[in-house]
């Protein structure tokens, strides 16, 4: 039913992108691509030395104490020389009348760049705050089956879901309390801008929400609050309460229907010949339901949230499960195939940087129907840099 | 997508489930007591009371996080996030804030928090030179020196929001409020509190229902709780640290946050000399300290602030050099430090860390041929301050403990520079602005040796094995309001209705309202 009344919104589609792109215009601030933080404070941090030592000739010598890996180190110590020698400081082991100690160090407030300057048996110190480090894009992994995992962006902020249009060249991120657009610009994903969507109830703890873009209307679910804006009346968005399910974009709400179980995350697929339902719930099992209201299998090795993707490989469809840590600990994903109505693990396990809060099939129109849902999307919590990174997870076939 | 179709979208949802929804086991799971054993015998909740660099007031502050907000926070990362502020901006000199509150944020009494609320909270925390005024929804912070860390100032140590109630006690804006008091039958104080969860809480409700708090539990009475999962999170003890690891209990471990070092007293002429004070200095073996008497649970500490704090404390180094300290003490006078007139020590911080130290600290010195008598004397409060009767014989030195509270190194430093000598000028650490201003300051203070940092030790925690989402900032900071428990309870949503994820109001028919005490000061 739902479908039968989305369906005819299809032929409307072509109307999206010139609505969508001019509602963008009207209610996203946006913002400038970052600079490199860390790479003009050093050059700071050398102008302070030579202007310290006159242009003289100095030894260097170098050290890490901060949390940057050789490479990002080995830059900074690069960029310190080349602006040394830019401000006529010759650098040489010998006959060097300063001695001059480059350290990055860690602090509270991110990197500090010190330089100790040595002559004789005098020191001085000169001290410039680095920042934090640049975003970090972590590589594809890729390792039967296989399972790949693709990063699009990262966000300081909370992101509970992640949903495309335009042809996927569109992304909006879902917050705790606003959304934040994405463009694709070549293969990089940018961001756009930002806006708070004016809800009424208390921000929840849970990173939970589902974002919908529609051909004149776009919508958002958030704890407790559903939010609507409608891009031909130009009014903005607007939230009332929302006291039900979250739905979820993969899976029909008829054939949620009497699944009693409390769940988190739903996930529709073909198996054994038909389709199929696997809820996980709160009782951490998840259940695999072939149209009634009783689960035929349950299957107790799954973490929270999982999605289906038709990849074409093996039995056509696979689904993929976080595992089973709590979010103070790195989570991996692994694809399943449903055969004999038992899992069996088809693809390496992916390891993340942090757990995995979400995992949704992604909004695009190409999967409104349901059949076509070729990818998912993992939100991630990097524990090690504290953003929130959206990934691309795609099954590949084996040789 | 019509907006009639997203709404059938949301009824046909709703209609297919008949129970709540709610997290799968790696999920947060609501409800549930967590019970916590503390070793401090009271609580103190009101931040206008508590005296910097306390043991007792960093606990205080650590509990009084799950009643009270403050304007900002500082996450896991160092990144500042708005609290009950959502704006800030500031002119070029640093010297007028302006914070713009968060609209629609109620006390636990279901009040709204004003502006001036904030302003009459914060007013009496500032220092003279700050003044702070509420207009519309906002306020304004004025200085008269700039203050290009107000932030990391506000994000910390007792800067939070509450509003006194004409019975004394004090409301707050945070994730739980205090529902109970019990006292003890022995002494009349409080022995026990309970927290409840603040279902009204604009950051959302916390996944416990309760906190329960229990104090003056001895060290190891709480590693037994927690062994027979009687408690879900207790402070442990440096020293049953170990143990505790041995048994395979979860050990959380801080960044280094208790200081513990040397104070020369300017007022004494026995440590005038500051030759003395360096061949003392050269004599210690921190090293020893950290690794043997406190089990390599501690680091060797040769800066006032620690390195996570200021980013330039490994500039700051020390040596042991037992032949230099007897060459500096064999040109002193005869009589300096030797057994007829003994450098007394007094240990001012209470526990038996101190007094290990002490006695280290007489034991290093005597092979420096430095005679040291120890004199255990614990002050109750004010742990850095010299608050011995006029009675007793001076002390040339001090032991003292700081338990580090402001995410500002400079505010931190200046805390600690005006107990360490009230006396003293702080206009150079107030107006300090700069990394390279302040480690300028602290060297100079630890160059003339007056104070002479021992070892820095984290803080422990032994966390029950049922405790989720535990992850406390590496300053000390529980975050009990993201905690969940794992274990099965009877269920907050159990009322039957159609209860989604919604975590702001979980359906448990309750009326916090009815039964909230408003705060109190615990401490005498």
């Amino acid at each position: 039913m739902f479908n039968r009344q989305i369906r005819p919104a299809l032929l409307a589609f072509l109307r999206l992108s010139a609505c969508f792109f001019f509602f963008s215009s009207l209610f996203f601030t946006h913002a400038a691509p970052p600079a490199d933080p860390l790479e003009d404070a050093t050059r700071a941090l050398a102008r302070k030395v030579a202007a310290a030592v006159h242009g003289g000739v100095v030894s260097l010598a170098q050290q890490n104490i901060s949390s940057l890996n050789g490479t990002e180190f080995s830059h900074l110590n690069d960029v310190f020389q080349e602006e040394l020698q830019a401000r006529g400081v010759k650098i040489s082991p010998n006959q060097s009348a300063y001695k001059i100690i480059f350290t990055v160090a860690s602090g509270l407030s991110g990197y500090m760049g010190v330089a100790q300057i040595e002559r004789g048996d005098t020191s001085t110190t000169e001290i410039e705050p680095l920042g934090r480090a640049a975003d970090f894009s972590p590589s594809e992994v890729s390792s039967g089956m296989t399972l790949h995992k693709e990063f699009l962006f990262a966000q300081e902020s909370a992101i509970s879901d992640v949903a495309f249009a335009s042809g996927g060249k569109y992304a909006i991120a879902l917050g705790r309390q606003e959304i934040y657009s994405y463009d694709l610009k070549g293969e990089q994903w940018q961001p756009g801008g930002f806006q708070r969507l004016p809800t009424h109830s208390s921000l929840s703890r849970e990173p939970r929400g589902a974002y919908y873009f529609g051909v004149d209307t776009n919508a958002a679910y958030l704890p407790g609050e559903f939010c609507v804006i409608s891009t031909l009346e130009h009014k903005g968005w607007s939230c009332e309460p929302f006291r039900d399910h979250m739905p979820v974009r993969a899976v029909d709400p008829e054939s949620l229907v009497g699944k009693k179980v409390p769940w988190i995350s739903a996930a529709r697929l073909e198996a054994d010949g038909g389709m199929r339902i696997i809820l996980t719930g709160k009782d951490g099992l998840a259940r695999l339901y072939e149209g009634g209201s009783e689960p035929v299998t349950t299957i107790p090795d799954w973490g929270g949230e999982i999605a289906s993707v038709k990849s074409g490989c093996g039995v056509g469809w696979q689904v993929l499960a976080t595992g089973k840590n709590d979010w103070t600990a790195p989570d991996t994903i692994q694809a399943f195939e449903i055969k004999d109505h038992a899992p069996r693990v088809v693809s390496q396990a992916l390891d993340f940087s942090g757990p995995v809060i979400a995992l949704h099939n992604p909004s695009s129109w190409n999967s409104v129907d349901r059949v076509d849902a070729k990818d998912a999307v993992a939100i991630v919590h990097n524990l090690q840099t504290g953003r929130y990174e959206a990934y691309r997870l795609t099954v590949s076939c084996a040789e | 997508m019509k907006l009639i179709g997203l709404r059938f979208l949301a009824l046909s949802s709703a209609l297919s489930l008949a129970v709540a929804c709610s997290q799968a086991a790696t999920s947060p799971r609501y409800g549930g007591t967590l019970r916590v054993e503390l070793h401090q015998s009271t609580i103190n909740f009101d931040p206008r009371e508590w005296q910097p660099g306390t043991a007792e007031s960093a606990t205080d502050e650590k509990l009084a996080a799950l009643v009270f907000d403050r304007l900002v926070a500082l996450d896991n990362y160092g990144r500042v996030q708005p609290q009950l502020a959502t704006e800030w901006s500031h002119d070029p000199a640093f010297k007028r804030w302006q914070f713009t509150i968060r609209t629609a944020v109620k006390f636990s009494d279901g009040s709204a928090l004003t502006s001036a609320d904030v302003a009459a909270a914060l007013q009496p925390l500032l220092i003279s030179t700050q003044q702070i005024s509420a207009s519309g929804n906002t306020v304004v912070l004025q200085s008269t020196v700039p203050l290009p860390d107000l932030l990391e100032e506000l994000s910390s140590g007792r800067y939070f929001i509450y509003r006194p109630q004409p019975g004394g006690g004090l409301l707050g804006t945070g994730p739980f409020f205090v529902s109970e008091s019990t006292a003890s039958p022995l002494d009349g104080k409080v022995s026990r509190y309970k927290l409840s969860a603040n279902d009204s809480c604009w950051a959302g409700r916390p996944f416990l229902d309760a906190v329960e708090l229990t104090l003056n539990v001895p060290a190891l009475r709480a590693l037994f709780d927690l062994q027979l999962a009687r408690a879900d999170l207790i402070e442990l003890s440096p020293e049953l640290v170990r143990r505790a690891t041995q048994e395979n209990l979860r050990v959380w471990t801080s960044s280094p946050l208790r200081l513990f070092a040397l104070r020369f007293d300017d007022a004494q002429p026995s440590t005038a000399d500051a030759r003395l004070r360096e061949a003392l200095s050269l004599s210690l073996d921190r090293s020893t300290m950290a690794s043997v008497l406190l089990q390599k649970q501690a680091e060797p500490a040769a800066a006032l602030l620690p390195q996570w704090l200021s980013g330039y404390a490994f500039l700051f180094t020390v040596d042991t050099n037992l032949n230099r300290a007897k060459g500096i003490r064999a040109a002193l006078p005869a009589n300096a430090a030797a057994a007829a007139q003994p450098l007394r020590l007094r240990v001012d911080a209470p526990g038996d860390i101190a007094k290990l130290l002490g006695e280290r600290v007489a034991v290093n010195a005597r092979q420096a041929l430095l005679v040291v008598q120890i004199v255990n004397r614990a002050t109750p409060r004010g742990s850095a301050s010299d608050a011995s009767p006029a009675s007793d014989p001076p002390a040339g030195v001090h032991l003292f403990e700081w338990h580090y509270s402001s995410l500002s190194p400079r505010a931190e430093l200046e805390s600690l520079f005006s107990v360490l000598n009230p006396a003293a000028s702080l206009d150079d650490v107030n107006s300090a602005t700069t990394p390279e201003q302040l480690f300028a300051i602290e060297k100079r203070l630890l160059d003339e040796r007056r104070v002479l940092p021992l070892i820095a030790l984290p803080e422990f925690a032994g966390v029950g094995r049922d405790v989720r989402d535990w992850m406390p900032s590496r300053w000390g900071d529980w975050h009990l309001a993201d905690v969940w428990l794992d274990r099965p309870q009877s269920q907050p949503e159990s009322s039957g209705a159609i209860n989604p994820e919604n975590s702001a109001q979980p359906s448990e028919a309750r009326s916090p309202r009815s039964t909230q005490l408003a705060v109190q000061g615990a401490h005498p």
